[in-house]
């Protein structure tokens, strides 16, 4: 777990349930990195950007993006998208985190991508230990400054 | 019709018979008549060749007599013919008898012969019943003629030219029995005139002026018949009018000469002085009048076979192009008959082979039915009703997909959540278990934390997800009832309708500044509640989504099509994003701002309403301009409730 720097994770929820179970099970995983939890699309990408409302903003670029695919205004396929075409945003390891468990959904955004597809399953014990192999995950890789 | 024809084919040959028995009766008779001619130049003048003329003529009657013996179609007409012909012997005995008698120098014994047992034998008797029988011979045809008319009546195709064509071989009949009527009045006329200038008596005078008479009416007669001949289109009339005047002027070249011979005698010049005149006139006579008139006879016999000819050929091919005709027909239809029967198996066969594959689930199979147009129309509208199928099988589809999906969503929440509230109150446990042991003032912030926000928010989220899933089935059922209740499809004025809507709407409008304009619309045959239901969200949606940036405008607005009617709705709203324009139909879709209440399941219930219309619902939009919702409805089959 690598806490030198105040490093935060995107979460790109739009369901307030979802957004706080995924938080929860994040921190007793380990993280207690700080999650900024944004509820659609464009918001996202203007955060990364620092575009349209953060514009001027200073925020660092988070190291990692949690990403649902049902969101509003820009959806999740989109999002990925942009994210994994912008040069200054390509790098970013991106965990696809949605109810669909479709293969071809699956296989469009390892196309699109991806680095990581996670199905939110109905079973708070596989979801909650998902999230926490996602925090050992994390806390394996080096962080970088 | 066939048999008629048949029946024709018969009479003609018939008739064909009957006039070569006339024929050689007629030929019988003038062959006879110059036999008698050829006689009397030989005992009078002492020519040799008449004798071979006369033994000549003798032969040929002879084999004509042969001829008609066997020709003969009627009892009756054999024995008349044996009677005939022994008559005949009998005057070629006596003639040899006075020929004998002229060789050894008996001259007035011979003429005696000729004169008083020869003549009434010949002209009397024989001449009489040759004529007879000639007469009934021609009964006969013309009753065959009749007949043949008749039949011709059943053949319509037949027609003027072949009635025209029997007109014609009656009128040749004609004609020859009048050519054949003149040439024995001129032969008459002809002795006649003989004896007048071997003795110009008065008497012999008168009988001259009476055959006279009687040739210049036969004349007449034959002038008329030619005549009718042309306008029966027989060919060959001005032949025979030359023919005619030939004769004509020869006869009456004869009788000047005749009366000129008469004036030289009674002028008591002698015999010798006129011998030229008296030979140039029986030349006349010999070689013009009595050979044209021969000619004409062959002539018009002839016409008789020609006319028989036409009438046959036509007959026959007629009936035979009638026989052929009704056979190819039969054998078309047999054959077209066929291949339809053929094509329509082929046809159903392949509709029953398509219908099992696509009753098997196979939704893409679609049937093709070649040639006929029935089957191919059934084949056509099966797979229309195929693709209506695959359709709706498509759209229950995404539904449920779509459902799935969303119903996935709360229930993570729900499943999470309780698991959050099981992890709570171990956490509880575990802190009330301590605090009975001591009173860490943490665990008492901790446990004063769980029990006013852990807990509540937790059972709020619950809470909240269940609701969804609650909204979610009943948006769901709701579209599973359409189609449940029956159309009750009325004449609908659409105008009414959504002016009736827009009441509704009028406060909403007024608070967010903006108009409604409802333009005339046409009208429709559709269910009243299925369309207000429609109408309802389309207006719904359109006030909804409007701009605040600019006062609002929407505008419905329509007219008829063919068989239906389409309406528009257009706003100057925000406008949908055009990867969204097909989204929102979808099953708990929406697009863009998630500001405004709904739950996104008005158009798609919208769709399925139109659908059930055979109606089509599509829509065009730009971001930040406007959306135009199209509708377009045909009218019911029918009004009232469906069964």
């Amino acid at each position: 777990m690598d806490n030198q720097q105040p490093v935060m994770i995107l979460l790109v929820e739009d369901d307030s349930g979802h957004a706080l179970l995924i938080e929860k099970n994040l921190r007793r995983a380990g993280i207690s990195n700080k999650i900024v939890t944004l509820d659609n699309g464009q918001k996202a990408v203007d955060f990364l950007f620092k575009e349209g409302e953060y514009s001027g903003s200073g925020h660092a670029s988070p190291p990692l993006i949690l990403l649902d695919l049902n969101l509003p205004v820009l959806d999740g396929y989109q999002v990925l998208k942009i994210i994994k075409s912008d040069e200054r945003t390509k790098a970013i390891p991106v965990v696809i985190l949605t109810t669909t468990d479709n293969p071809r959904e699956v296989a469009r955004c390892y196309e699109l991508g991806c680095n990581v597809y996670i199905t939110k399953p109905v079973e708070y014990e596989k979801f909650s230990d998902a999230i926490r192999k996602l925090g050992l995950f994390l806390s394996i890789v080096r962080v970088p400054d | 019709m066939v048999w008629n024809a048949a029946q024709i084919t018969v009479a003609m040959r018939t008739i064909r018979a009957e006039t070569g028995y006339f024929k050689d009766l007629g030929r019988i008779r003038m062959f006879h008549y110059r036999q008698m001619n050829f006689a009397a130049q030989f005992l009078l003048s002492d020519k040799e060749e008449s004798s071979a003329d006369f033994d000549a003529l003798d032969g040929e009657i002879g084999g004509l007599f042969k001829a008609l013996r066997t020709d003969a179609q009627h009892e009756t007409d054999r024995e008349k013919l044996a009677n005939v012909e022994t008559d005949y012997r009998r005057i070629m005995t006596m003639v040899q008898t006075a020929f004998a008698l002229k060789t050894r120098g008996k001259m007035r014994e011979a003429i005696a012969v000729i004169e008083k047992q020869v003549e009434p034998l010949s002209t009397g008797i024989f001449q009489k019943k040759v004529d007879g029988l000639m007469a009934l011979s021609v009964q006969r045809m013309e009753g065959y003629y009749d007949e043949t008319i008749l039949h011709l009546g059943a053949l319509p195709w037949m027609g003027a030219r072949n009635l025209k064509t029997i007109e014609g071989a009656r009128s040749a009949i004609r004609y020859y029995s009048l050519v054949d009527k003149v040439t024995l009045l001129i032969n008459g006329q002809v002795k006649e005139l003989l004896d007048y200038l071997a003795a110009p008596t008065d008497e012999n005078r008168r009988g001259l002026d009476e055959f006279n008479v009687d040739v210049k009416r036969a004349f007449a007669e034959w002038g008329k018949i030619i005549q009718d001949q042309e306008t029966l289109g027989v060919p060959g009339e001005d032949e025979d009018l030359k023919m005619m005047r030939t004769v004509e002027h020869a006869y009456y070249q004869v009788l000047e000469s005749a009366e000129h011979i008469r004036t030289l005698t009674s002028a008591g010049r002698s015999r010798g002085s006129f011998e030229p005149l008296e030979s140039r006139t029986m030349f006349l006579i010999d070689n013009i009048l009595l050979s044209t008139l021969d000619a004409a006879l062959y002539d018009s016999r002839e016409e008789i076979e020609n006319a028989h000819d036409r009438l046959i050929a036509s007959t026959i091919s007629t009936s035979a192009t009638s026989v052929l005709v009704i056979v190819v027909i039969g054998l078309a239809l047999f054959w077209v008959s066929r291949r339809l029967i053929r094509e329509l198996i082929r046809g159903i066969q392949a509709l029953k082979a398509g219908t099992e594959i696509i009753g098997s689930g196979y939704l893409d199979h679609r049937i093709v039915v070649e040639g006929n147009d029935e089957l191919g129309g059934l084949a056509e509208s099966f797979n229309r009703m195929t693709d209506s199928l695959k359709d709706g099988n498509e759209d229950l589809r995404s539904f449920i997909y779509s459902l799935s999906h969303d119903l996935r969503s709360p229930l993570v929440n729900i499943k999470g959540f309780s698991g959050e509230l099981g992890s709570i109150v171990r956490e509880l446990d575990e802190l009330l278990r301590r605090s009975r042991v001591s009173s860490d003032e943490k665990d008492r912030i901790r446990l004063q934390n769980i029990l006013e926000n852990d807990i509540p928010a937790t059972l709020r989220f619950i809470g909240m997800s269940t609701e969804r899933i609650n909204e979610q089935m009943n948006a769901v059922l709701k579209l599973s009832l359409v189609g449940q209740t029956a159309l009750k499809p009325e004449r609908l004025d659409m105008t009414a309708l959504f002016r009736s809507a827009a009441a509704g709407f009028a406060e909403e409008l007024a608070r967010q500044n903006a108009t409604m304009k409802i333009e005339d619309l046409p009208r429709v045959i559709a269910d009243r509640k299925d369309m207000q239901a429609v109408i309802g969200h389309l207006l719904d949606n359109a006030v909804k989504y409007l701009d605040p940036g600019r006062p609002g405008l929407i505008t419905v607005f329509g007219k008829r099509v063919d068989g239906g009617a389409l309406i528009h709705v257009r706003d100057n709203g925000r406008g949908i994003a055009k990867e969204d324009l097909d989204r929102i139909f979808g099953l708990f879709r929406r697009a863009g701002q998630q500001d405004i209440p709904g739950d996104g399941m008005g158009l798609a219930y919208v769709k399925l309403l139109v659908k059930r219309h055979n109606g089509r619902i599509w829509c065009e939009s730009q971001v930040g301009v406007g959306t135009t919702f199209s509708v377009s409805i045909p009218d019911a089959k029918f009004i009232g409730e469906m069964k």
